[in-house]
């Protein structure tokens, strides 16, 4: 459709990278394609094309100064929670999930730790992404986990075309960052490699509790990201996908608002390797009738809190260690025209170790077993059906609480998507997903939180409906969806005290969230984009014999909308491939931050401007950005405000 | 005009999905702040808390809701802060006057806060923070312009700001919001000051002398490998004038004053762990008399009572019996394996009655405080029927008359976990 409206000059001018390094993907290795830049208006998952879906990339992903947080917080159904800056803790959730029960992928590795469940949004620099996918209410089923919110994947940004490019970039509060980038690319191998380093000083001010003006102290950070990815094609029926991630942060912890830390520091690494093999099994190597994948994978993960001063944690130091190995098979097998069967099985084996210096450590590990079962039928030319079965097996143990019978949890999955004419699109999801308890749940985190071997997964039912629309007018292009939906989950594991000193958690919760997304995209006239995205939410907890009045979640805003608007220019003059500014405009409606509804996070409205010029052949791009132009006082958790006004700049080349 | 309009429209519609505001506080009570307190006191504070958020209540002596919220948190600063922290709790002293001083125990922002009983809300607060998680654990004012706050929390980094040593004394001046001096309690450690921290709990002032209790726990841990101790302190010179180690008693954590003055019963949980594990060998009930410097007249242990750990609360019921809350326990897997309980001791006959356990979930048995000379106690719980405060009338030997559960508020629904007097 895309490219039905272009001229032909213009797909000679478009960005041609779409490095494939996805583990899992069902296009990856031998699809190089080239994205358009006038593709679709809004793109949707790759990997499921019955879930509702939003995806994310090219400039949108370069906006300078832009976090991993802020370009979620602008798609329909994630909310994002911000500590700090662009260093400090942010999680993001979706259709009023926790960010435990929304699982974060980082080129197809889950990155939620098995303390808290949570992903840390920081440690993955937008700046190095290629492209964001956000799948609502269903996960693809060659995850490792079927979150009861969704999923959330990044993908890394590599070339896949013999060449080199550097970029830095410069900003408010010492902000400086750069990346050089190289790769080789042969009929049958290529190999990629990025470095990155990126330090902010994050010395923004701020209003303490008696509104005197303060600077934000202990607070820089720095941080190097490596990324090298290599392929190779043994023959038209084997390739090989490898990817290999190294990331390290040290950084100041800047405390609270009212009580700011001075000497504790914070450190983390993250070592990320992954090997896809792609085995082509049908008669034809080039059909997609039968392919076998084999995904290893591994991730080590190292946190350290410094604290000489007790400022944060009674004791000099607390560590975290986790590292996770997993192993998936996954046949697509197409036994006749229009049915896909694709059986899978992943074996994860899961280790955490932390603790107190001076204090007794946590020492767990898990093993999950997962196979799945899914089937595509199409029934008709423009309807197809999905059903998935899967069934995840966790054992778990400490070294202090012994071994618990393993559980055993199904996930089922059942979705349908009809083209009912030529512009709409009916796409319609029921299912019942679950969260396995972290390790840090069942057996503790520290001496004040304990575990509770005896936890069972949180679980529940959900259900969405959508329709999408996208036509082009003359002159007017349109791309619209809009999704109901509906979700409970029971078992949510909440915490109590547990004696004196202590919380433990255990299961008592329920919840239920209905909800609305919307997305809309406008072009006009090849002139001018307009985005926007809506979400209404009704977070309710609906837990049995609850004492307090409030029954609406906290941390949930009921209304989230985002507007972007842009003019652009494709070739205005000859050296200039595309010319744009920006604004973009966030609110989010107030929340509470307690259960009983005492605490009210007031609405927030902030306005973005950003403008950007791009040479031709994309040789050279400059982007400038104002984040926060009012300079609204933000935050998302109280005592934690997050920078007022800020600029950002950004300066990338290539060759060739 | 017509963008004007537009806009408010518009602002309209992105308000209408906002939270609804929270119930605004019921306020205080015209006339409490006149009031005297007459032999009885006024009445009761009521803490209600999940440590998110609070909510103050008034109770009278007959155990009638004066005040469903008194105060609330809140957010304040644009966020940087709230008006009342999720962890509070009442001053141990009885309330005289048109405030009502409690303890913010947050870690941002530690404070004593005075609450309106006339109006309602926050009057005004005295951060006693000096840098550091100063973590507050009592307040006891000596004259309008001088009073002790005592100071659990331990400063690591001292030397930056006045008075943030920690684990101390400060001494301020309540009316002028000053601080004004720091008394340091290490002293009274004698020879384990090398290796433990005084980490004060309680201060109770009779006749010119203030009475610290002082958990003594280690520099680097909340298990009490000593015992714990009395120091004096004359609060004319603020100088510490006495100490009485109480033998064989660890983590002591509250005390209270006989209804004549002479005696003092200190209770100690002997915690080894924070799961409610107990040295049973070093738990136990000091009762210790004051003519004025504290002489130890004899200690009870814990097998008195079964051996269940003391908790944190106890009072005095009649001069010679002793009301107070023993932890519960939960197993491994979250259940529960034993309930907290309410016991009421007789010092003479040294026999013990239980008059309350906990509903089903350990740990929500919380405050205890009495009004001796007109024979009411109540006791928060947590957990019964969504949170109720018990209200007992004792008869005139101490033992109870009359029960009733009172639910002190309706609109919130935050369980009550301690209790003040004023």
């Amino acid at each position: 459709m895309a490219q039905r409206c272009l001229p032909p000059s213009t797909l000679n001018r478009v960005a041609r990278v779409a490095a494939v390094v996805w583990l899992g993907c069902a296009s990856a290795h031998a699809q190089e394609q080239t994205i358009e830049v006038r593709g679709p208006l809004t793109r949707q998952g790759s990997r499921d094309e019955v879930a509702a879906s939003t995806a994310v990339s090219g400039e949108k992903l370069r906006t300078p100064g832009a976090t991993s947080a802020d370009v979620l917080a602008g798609i329909p159904g994630v909310q994002v929670s911000r500590t700090g800056s662009a260093s400090d803790l942010s999680t993001a959730a979706i259709r009023g999930a926790t960010s435990a029960q929304t699982p974060v992928y980082l080129a197809g590795v889950r990155l939620n730790d098995d303390l808290t469940g949570s992903a840390d949004l920081s440690t993955i620099p937008l700046s190095l992404m290629r492209r964001v996918e956000v799948y609502r209410g269903s996960s693809p089923l060659d995850l490792d986990r079927a979150g009861i919110g969704g999923a959330v994947l990044f993908e890394p940004r590599i070339d896949t075309t013999t060449r080199a490019s550097a970029g830095l970039s410069l900003g408010s509060f010492g902000e400086r960052s750069g990346f050089v980038m190289g790769s080789v690319a042969g009929e049958r191998a290529g190999s990629s490699l990025l470095v990155a380093r990126e330090a902010a000083d994050n010395d923004y001010t701020f209003r303490d509790s008696s509104g005197a003006e303060r600077r934000r102290s202990n607070a820089d950070y720095s941080a190097t990201s490596l990324w090298n990815v290599n392929r190779y094609r043994f023959s038209r029926r084997v390739s090989v996908l490898g990817v290999l991630h190294g990331y390290r942060r040290e950084q100041g912890t800047p405390g609270l608002a009212s009580l700011p830390d001075e000497a504790a520091r914070t450190s983390s690494e993250r070592l990320l390797a992954a090997l896809d093999v792609r085995v082509a099994c049908g008669a034809e190597p080039a059909s997609d009738s039968c392919s076998l994948e084999l995904v290893t994978s591994a991730l080590a993960a190292k946190a350290a809190l410094t604290d000489p001063l007790r400022e944060v944690i009674p004791a000099a130091m607390a560590w975290s260690n986790g590292d996770r190995i997993e192993q998936s098979a996954r046949l697509s097998w197409r036994p006749f025209e229009g049915v896909r069967l694709a059986p899978s099985l992943i074996v994860a084996s899961e280790r955490i170790r932390a603790g107190y210096s001076g204090q007794s450590n946590v020492e767990a590990a898990r093993v999950l077993l997962r196979p799945t079962l899914a089937a595509e039928l199409r029934v008709t030319e423009s309807t197809s059906v999905l059903a998935a079965v899967a069934f995840e097996n966790d054992s778990a143990k400490s070294s202090l609480a012994g071994e618990r019978a393993s559980r055993f949890t199904p996930n089922l999955r059942l979705g349908a998507k009809s083209r009912l004419n030529e512009w709409l699109e009916a796409r319609a999801n029921v299912g019942h997903s679950s969260r396995t308890p972290t390790l840090g749940e069942l057996y503790g985190i520290s001496a004040g939180v304990h575990g509770n071997a005896a936890l069972v997964s949180e679980r529940g039912p959900t259900a969405d409906l959508g329709l999408r629309v996208q036509h082009d007018f003359p002159g007017l292009r349109l791309q619209a969806d809009v999704f109901g939906f509906a979700r409970s989950v029971s078992e949510l594991i909440a915490y109590r005290q547990s004696g004196p000193a202590t919380i433990s958690p255990y299961n008592v919760g329920r919840a239920r969230v209905v909800g609305l997304e919307s997305a809309l995209a406008l072009e006009l006239l090849s002139l001018v984009a307009l985005n926007g995205a809506v979400t209404l939410l009704d977070p309710r907890d609906t837990t049995a014999g609850r004492a307090v009045r409030n029954d609406i979640l906290p941390y949930r805003s009921r209304f989230v909308a985002m507007t972007e608007a842009e003019l652009f220019a494709r070739e205005p003059w000859r050296p200039i491939e595309r010319l744009a500014a920006g604004a973009r405009w966030l609110h989010r409606s107030s929340k509470y931050a307690d259960a009983a509804g005492l605490l009210v996070v007031p609405h927030q409205s902030i306005l973005d401007l950003y403008a950007s010029a791009i040479s031709r052949d994309q040789r050279l791009a400059v982007r400038v950005s104002v984040r926060n132009v009012l300079g609204t006082p933000e935050f998302d958790a109280i005592g934690l405000p997050l920078s007022g006004r800020s600029w950002h700049m950004s300066l990338e080349g290539r060759l060739p | 005009m017509k963008s004007a309009f537009a806009l408010s429209v518009l602002c309209g519609a992105l308000s209408a999905c906002d939270v609804p505001e929270p119930p605004a506080p019921t306020g205080g009570v015209p006339g409490l702040a006149e009031a005297g307190s007459g032999k009885c006191g006024r009445g009761f504070s009521v803490v209600e808390s999940d440590y998110q958020s609070v909510n103050i209540a008034l109770v009278s002596i007959e155990g009638d809701v004066l005040s469903e919220s008194l105060a609330t948190s809140a957010v304040e600063s644009g966020g940087a802060k709230l008006s009342l922290s999720g962890d509070v709790v009442p001053v141990s002293a009885l309330a005289a006057g048109p405030e009502l001083p409690v303890l913010d125990r947050s870690a941002a922002d530690p404070a004593i806060v005075w609450l309106s009983l006339a109006g309602g809300g926050v009057a005004r607060r005295l951060s006693v923070a000096t840098g550091f998680q100063a973590n507050p654990h009592d307040f006891v004012q000596l004259s309008p312009e001088k009073a002790y706050v005592a100071r659990f929390g331990h400063n690591h980094a001292s030397g930056k700001e006045p008075f943030d040593r920690g684990s101390d004394l400060l001494i301020v001046d309540p009316r002028a919001g000053k601080l004004l001096g720091s008394l340091d309690l290490r002293e009274a450690l004698g020879s384990d000051a090398e290796q433990n921290l005084p980490r004060p709990e309680q201060v109770l002032v009779r006749d010119g002398f203030a009475y610290v209790l002082l958990g003594t726990l280690p520099l680097r841990s909340f298990t009490a490998a000593t015992s714990s101790r009395l120091a004096v302190v004359d609060v004319t010179t603020d100088e510490i004038v006495s100490t009485l180690v109480l033998p064989d008693l660890r983590g002591c954590g509250g005390m209270d004053v006989s209804p004549d003055g002479a005696e003092l019963a200190v209770f100690c949980s002997a915690l080894t762990d924070s799961n409610g594990g107990s040295q049973a060998a070093f738990s136990g009930i000091a009762l210790v008399s004051l003519s004025p410097m504290p002489k130890l007249l004899r200690t009870l242990r814990s097998e008195l009572w079964g051996g269940a750990p003391i908790g944190f609360a106890g009072a005095y019921a009649a001069s010679n019996k002793l009301l107070f809350t023993t932890f519960g326990r939960f197993s491994a897997t979250g259940e529960a394996e034993a309930q907290d309980s309410l016991l009421e001791l007789d010092l003479q006959r040294l026999s013990v009655e239980p008059l309350l356990e906990s509903a089903g979930t350990p740990f929500t048995l919380g405050g205890v405080s009495c009004s001796v000379n007109c024979s009411t106690c109540v006791v928060a719980d947590a957990s019964r029927d969504g949170g109720v405060v018990h209200h007992y009338e004792l008869g005139p030997t101490g033992d109870v008359a009359s029960h009733a559960a009172v639910k002190v508020e309706t609109r919130i629904g935050l369980p009550p976990r301690s209790i003040g007097r004023f």
